[in-house]
């Protein structure tokens, strides 16, 4: 598992079986981003999304087993998930009595989750890389950009004139572009981003 | 847990793809076989070609960002509830017992109960953001999420280059230009020009991004509405014999009657509408293959190409820059010329790629066509006040289908 340099493999595996709570901290730090973000992406409801991306981390509590890789450990989270999604989708579904949209919502295949799965991993690995910005590049990056906050609101914010901001985001830009996209290939990309 | 189900996943997550995938939307250069592994992930499912077309688009990646962003937001408080619900079990001498106890469990219905209130207040300030910014969606990463219409405002650019938002301003003088002050009142612009003698002229630019209109009243009084996806430029006060000034994109002017001082709208390479006291509109959008000036009242000319025509009311010169072809219309209808300003789509007799253009401004959204552009054709008159989705729902047929993937909006025959 890559930027998960605390724990050894078969430590960290063998801590999981013990129901040992601070490996499950660290899991749930290394995993829950990526099952609310892959649940969301089924259900589209962020509050349910986040609801069964913990009781999918309680439910490996409550069955310990010793999983033979990181990978089948992840595969079986993934698989919690999906299910909790599916099966949230279907009461949906009987509740509202969508017919029109059940067709939509089979398309949920085996093909689907392997690329929303394939998806959230990578949205965790670009995140790392914003999150990892010195502290006054990331908060301008995260309210101009991630939270798409207007600029007068951010100076207002941060408690700075908008002339400073102007500055601070364009040094900001310059990081995250040194970050996001190293080879700088579109810079159109980030322009565009910030307007 | 479904046994089989957990086979078939195992090998459906490939960390060597996403480290690929990672790598393209970085703008690293793959190796000839990385890529042709990648092109062979792609071709393996119409979901994989989806996500790799949407890691290549910048707006599709900032929501996906965004969706991101709001639940780290929520992490570290779900964390603790989540520690704590771990505490519980331990504690629980029935170490098996079923999750749904914690609901009989005074501590955690408390606890859910605070859960839900601070919910429903992330889901009210979430709520108000959108409304606030209709632009941007937040948490978006599917399609129900309606897409609400365009608004006021716009983006102020000052002589010195410096630019404001004027949306988010409240009322008042925003800026000072050389003697004039720039006044924001209920949403519209205005130049006060003080006493006499102001210094030499200076441009300032209003421009709207798509899914914004606005309204400015210029120096010498004269009256713009300016459509979505549109630029003016302008002096801050006007000099000389000549009142010059340009436009991209769809304004309705009222121009204040002035013989003496001609105003003059340049629009394109070589067109000039030279105005002689009258209310107007152009609609020169460069995505649009001809720029339509259409006279309500008073008289205007036009000089595109070396051409000239003097237009009377009702009439519409067409200007094809392609052709350098300048071509007056005499029947048009100035209903549907002025349906934007008056908070309406007319999409009488227009062809289906027309109203896409209207929609991508208004919406801010991207159309797609997946084969082609159908030869539909349509009628009547939208409020502009509508969701996206409601139009869709109305421009629907058996033509053709809309499908709706974050702001990309994808026509099917």
């Amino acid at each position: 598992m890559p930027g998960v340099p605390s724990y050894e493999e078969d430590e960290l595996l063998t801590a999981i079986a013990a129901n040992d709570t601070a490996a499950y901290s660290h899991l749930y730090d290394v995993y829950y981003n990526t099952l609310v973000y892959f649940s969301l992406s089924i259900i589209q409801d962020q509050h349910q999304a986040e609801d069964i991306a913990t009781e999918s981390l309680l439910k490996l509590w409550q069955s310990p087993n010793r999983f033979e890789s990181i990978g089948k450990l992840r595969a079986y989270l993934f698989t919690l998930a999906r299910n909790a999604s599916l099966n949230y989708l279907k009461h949906l579904r009987v509740r509202e009595k969508r017919s029109l949209e059940i067709s939509e919502q089979e398309q949920h295949d085996d093909n689907s989750i392997a690329s929303l799965m394939a998806e959230s991993e990578l949205m965790r690995l670009i995140y790392q890389e914003i999150a990892r910005l010195p502290d006054n590049y990331r908060q301008i990056v995260e309210l101009l950009y991630l939270q798409d906050m207007p600029s007068a609101d951010v100076a207002a914010q941060l408690d700075i004139s908008m002339e400073n901001l102007r500055q601070r985001k364009a040094r900001a830009i310059k990081e995250l572009k040194t970050v996001l996209l190293r080879k700088g290939v579109s810079s159109q990309f980030l322009s565009i981003l910030f307007f | 847990m479904p046994t089989d189900d957990f086979t078939s996943m195992e090998h459906a997550f490939d960390e060597r793809i996403v480290r690929l995938l990672h790598q393209q939307l970085r703008g690293e250069v793959l190796t000839a076989g990385e890529q042709q592994e990648l092109d062979a992930w792609k071709n393996t499912s119409l979901s994989n070609s989806v996500l790799y077309d949407k890691i290549n688009d910048e707006a599709a990646v900032q929501q996906m960002l965004q969706a991101w962003h709001q639940i780290e937001r929520n992490r570290e408080q779900n964390k603790v509830r989540f520690l704590a619900m771990l505490q519980e079990l331990q504690h629980s001498s029935i170490s098996k017992r079923p999750l749904l106890r914690f609901l009989n469990n005074r501590v955690f219905r408390y606890a859910a109960a605070v859960a839900l209130l601070i919910g429903v207040a992330v889901f009210l300030w979430l709520d108000q953001r959108n409304s606030a910014a209709p632009g941007n969606d937040v948490a978006t990463v599917g399609k129900n999420i309606p897409i609400a219409p365009g608004r006021e405002g716009a983006v102020l650019t000052l002589a010195d280059g410096s630019t404001m938002v004027l949306d988010s301003a409240g009322n008042g003088v925003v800026a000072d230009q050389n003697g004039t002050s720039v006044v924001l009142q209920n949403g519209q612009l205005a130049y006060n020009t003080g006493n006499g003698a102001s210094g030499a002229a200076v441009y300032n630019t209003v421009s709207t991004p798509k899914g914004r209109q606005f309204k400015l009243i210029l120096p010498d009084g004269t009256k713009v509405w300016l459509n979505a996806a549109s630029v003016i430029r302008y002096p801050t006060s006007f000099e000389g014999n000549e009142r010059n000034i340009s436009l991209q994109g769809e304004a309705y002017f009222e121009v204040s009657q002035n013989a003496k001082t001609p105003f003059k709208v340049s629009t394109g390479e070589a067109t000039t509408i030279e105005v002689l006291g009258t209310s107007f509109n152009i609609n020169a959008y460069t995505n649009e293959n001809t720029i339509r000036t259409t006279l309500l009242d008073g008289a205007v000319r036009i000089n595109a190409y070396h051409q000239t025509a003097t237009l009377k009311p009702g009439q519409q010169a067409a200007v094809k820059p392609s052709k350098g072809q300048l071509v007056v219309l005499n029947t048009v209808n100035t209903d549907q010329v002025m349906a934007w300003k008056n908070g309406l789509f007319n999409f009488d007799d227009a062809s289906l790629d027309e109203v896409m253009r209207q929609l991508e401004r208004w919406y801010d959204i991207e159309v797609v066509y997946e084969k082609g552009i159908p030869a539909a054709h349509f009628g009547g008159e939208i409020n502009k006040q509508n969701t996206l989705q409601d139009v869709l729902h109305i421009l629907e047929g058996s033509k053709v289908d809309f499908q709706l993937e974050g702001r990309k909006l994808i026509v099917k025959p």
